[in-house]
């Protein structure tokens, strides 16, 4: 007899009993989870959203460069939001070089195009490129070129008002610029990073009203309630179903839907590139 | 013992979560948050309400922030005010909060709301179901729309106007299912409710017609014709007393009752009609030739920032097949049988409709704005419609369970994975 089976043989006290067992086991993988926390990461992000923003539209006599540190192993991509200009439709390619050295001039590793008619105002698009498992502290280049007329150009990067990205410079035709093209490096990484990653990006950046030590009591409290109300559900789900065939009915739904689920968001990613060179 | 227990956890996640989206949203990255925030704190300083283009800030409404974009827009020192008494009060009575940070303190009373709501939502649930997996669903459903938690979460009118249109809708619904009595007490609460509604937001008005119409049906129970006319009268003081004395300062101070046309002048001459304004689209542009179906039907769900952070499309897709899976299970033959009134699914209707051509009149009138928020005071009817048209789909347990489980735990998946977004954007 499975879990479910016993829990439906227990009597209701008994029942809660058990919930109360499963909700201290709960609150403990909550806890152990709220430690990720205490386990700082790089942030990277280089979003410029408050900032007031400039528009070049890409055609063959402007082109965009920006330069950007690897924060960590890993980089598989970039995200990058445009402005549109107008409606005509022209290729825009998308370079990405690494510097060697210093003395050197940058080495092109992919470079990728796509159609200006693809894009929509003001939305982020993901670039993807091989992995880069020694992207970390590496100095790249990204460059935004479209061989199109000036009245025909229609994409534009946005590039910010001001510096804010500290380990990069945004140039156009080769001229350094006061701000930084908007984008947003992406990384291979694993699931305890990623949830670290974000935990860590409150914990050490904002919100800065409260301190370190309460913020983590509210994410521990969050997370806990949100985990009783989870075995709630559960419960209550449980508790409507009289029958063990009917239990696994729902269960294999359930496991169904979140194949199904699984498939379809571990499906090969397609990037934007339209080809890759 | 264990319903008590399920009240507590949903107070106590729908709380923690909201003043934790609270914490998260940097100050005014929330629609006018800034002209709302701003008339809250000149109540709060100086103990009156503001004269509009008098007042400081109280005619163009300015934030403005060197290196970071600034924003203007009219104030709304002529709007009904008693989101903002609320927030004043908040900023006066929390402690601890310097003046840097007031805008806490008055988003702080937007997520004390949210415990009301949740409160009010699950009174109301046991109202329209009868089985407890409906009426949890319905439950959760409501109070973990992104777009409410987002809702609760920052200074705003929006969120006292979702409160007391809920309030109202309940009364309705009992008046109607005939589970309150029409007494002379409830006449009182009832007139008390819908005035204080008058004072928070426009789009909350669709119900005075058809809670006029209601009650005076419902009045009709009444037999002794003096006692009916003593409960309309007390219906109609209450509802003047709490809310007369707002439309009748602006009447005197701006010569209109609603103060909208100052409003809508001083938009106009920050941001010149030449793409706004009056008549400049028809009703078959705005339907047919803009996307403002779809952008009112993601804005409803989840959008964030001033709008501009939205979720992968495909989550927004998923929601209409959920939508069109409701709208089947509601026209299903064998859906008679549902534990839901036919009556209040009419009244949900007519809600929606009204709610609908309200949006639509703005757009078309004033300016193009399709924002899924000014649905909001009809949000607890269309969460019913949904609730009610996915149960219908079936009436095999297993089923039902099923759905149980994917609506209320695929909702909570997008508010965590909404405040993922946030975060992810904002740091």
């Amino acid at each position: 007899m499975g879990v479910i089976g016993r829990l439906m043989k227990l009597n209701r006290m008994a029942f809660i009993k058990k919930i109360n067992l499963l909700l201290v086991g709960l609150v403990i993988l909550v806890l152990s989870g709220t430690v990720l926390f205490l386990i700082k990461v790089d942030l990277s992000e280089n979003l410029f959203i408050h900032h007031s923003e400039k528009t070049y539209s890409l055609n063959r006599e402007l082109m965009v460069d920006q330069t950007f540190v690897g924060s960590r192993g890993g980089l598989r991509g970039v995200d990058l939001r445009f402005k549109k200009t107008n409606d005509s439709n022209h290729p825009v390619r998308l370079h990405l070089k690494r510097k060697t050295a210093d003395f050197q001039e940058p080495i092109e590793l992919f470079s990728g195009e796509f159609n200006a008619s693809q894009i929509e105002n003001d939305k982020f698009y993901r670039f993807y490129f091989p992995i880069l498992n020694d992207s970390r502290n590496g100095k790249f280049t990204f460059s935004l070129a479209a061989g199109t007329s000036t009245e025909s150009a229609s994409v534009s990067p946005i590039i910010s008002g001001i510096d804010i990205y500290l380990e990069g410079n945004a140039f156009i035709n080769g001229k350094l610029q006061a701000g930084d093209v908007i984008f947003n490096p992406v990384y291979q990484v694993s699931l305890p990073r990623f949830l670290s990653y974000y935990l860590n990006k409150i914990a050490f950046a904002k919100p800065k009203t409260l301190g370190k030590v309460s913020l983590v009591v509210l994410v521990f409290c969050l997370g806990a309630s949100f985990a009783a109300l989870f075995f709630y559900l559960v419960y209550q789900a449980i508790s409507f179903l009289k029958v063990k065939k009917e239990i696994l009915k729902v269960v294999f739904l359930f496991v169904l839907f979140f194949v199904s689920l699984l498939i379809l968001y571990y499906r090969p990613k397609v990037s934007f590139f339209l080809n890759q060179t | 013992m264990f319903k008590k227990l399920g009240i507590f956890i949903f107070v106590l996640a729908v709380f923690l979560n909201t003043l934790f989206w609270a914490l998260v949203i940097p100050y005014n990255d929330a629609p006018d948050e800034y002209t709302h925030f701003e008339v809250a704190r000149f109540i709060a300083l100086n103990n009156r309400f503001p004269i509009f283009g008098q007042d400081e800030n109280m005619g163009v409404s300015k934030y403005e922030k060197i290196g970071f974009r600034a924003y203007y827009n009219a104030s709304y020192s002529s709007m009904p005010p008693l989101a903002y008494m609320v927030q004043a009060l908040a900023i006066k009575i929390i402690p601890g909060m310097n003046e840097e940070n007031y805008f806490l303190s008055a988003r702080i009373s937007s997520v004390f709301l949210s415990i009301i709501f949740v409160l009010l939502v699950i009174k109301l649930s046991a109202v329209l179901f009868s089985k407890p997996l409906t009426q949890t669903t319905f439950a959760i459903f409501t109070l973990f729309i992104p777009q409410v938690t987002f809702t609760f979460s920052y200074v705003n009118s929006d969120a006292l106007a979702l409160v007391l249109s809920t309030t109202v809708f309940y009364w309705l619904v009992c008046f109607w299912q005939e589970k309150i009595k029409i007494t002379g007490k409830n006449s009182l609460l009832f007139g008390v409710i819908l005035g204080l509604t008058a004072l928070t937001r426009y789009n909350a008005f669709v119900y005075f017609p058809l809670a006029l119409i209601v009650y005076l049906i419902k009045l009709k129970v009444v037999k002794n014709l003096k006692k009916r006319f003593k409960y309309l009268s007390i219906v109609i003081l209450s509802f003047i007393l709490p809310s007369g004395w707002w439309y009748l300062r602006n009447l005197i101070l701006y010569r209109d009752p609603l103060g909208t046309r100052k409003f809508w002048e001083t938009i106009h001459m920050l941001y010149p009609p030449e793409n706004i304004g009056q008549n400049f689209y028809t009703l078959t542009y705005i339907l047919f030739k803009t996307n403002w179906f779809w952008q009112n039907f993601k804005t409803f769900w989840a959008a964030f920032g001033w709008n501009y952070i939205l979720l992968p499309e495909n989550f927004y897709r998923f929601l209409l097949l959920i939508s069109f899976l409701a709208i089947t299970g509601l026209l299903k033959k064998s859906n008679q049988e549902q534990p839901f009134s036919k009556k209040s699914l009419f009244l949900c209707l007519l809600l929606v409709s009204f709610s609908f051509l309200l949006s639509l009149w703005q757009s078309f009138k004033f300016a193009f704005q399709a924002q899924g928020r000014y649905f909001f005071p009809v949000l607890v009817p269309i969460s019913f419609m949904v609730t009610a048209g996915l149960f219908g789909l079936s009436q095999k347990r297993w089923q039902q369970t099923f759905i149980f489980l994917i609506i209320s735990m695929g909702i909570m998946f997008l508010n965590i994975f909404s405040l993922f977004t946030l975060i992810s954007v904002y740091y």
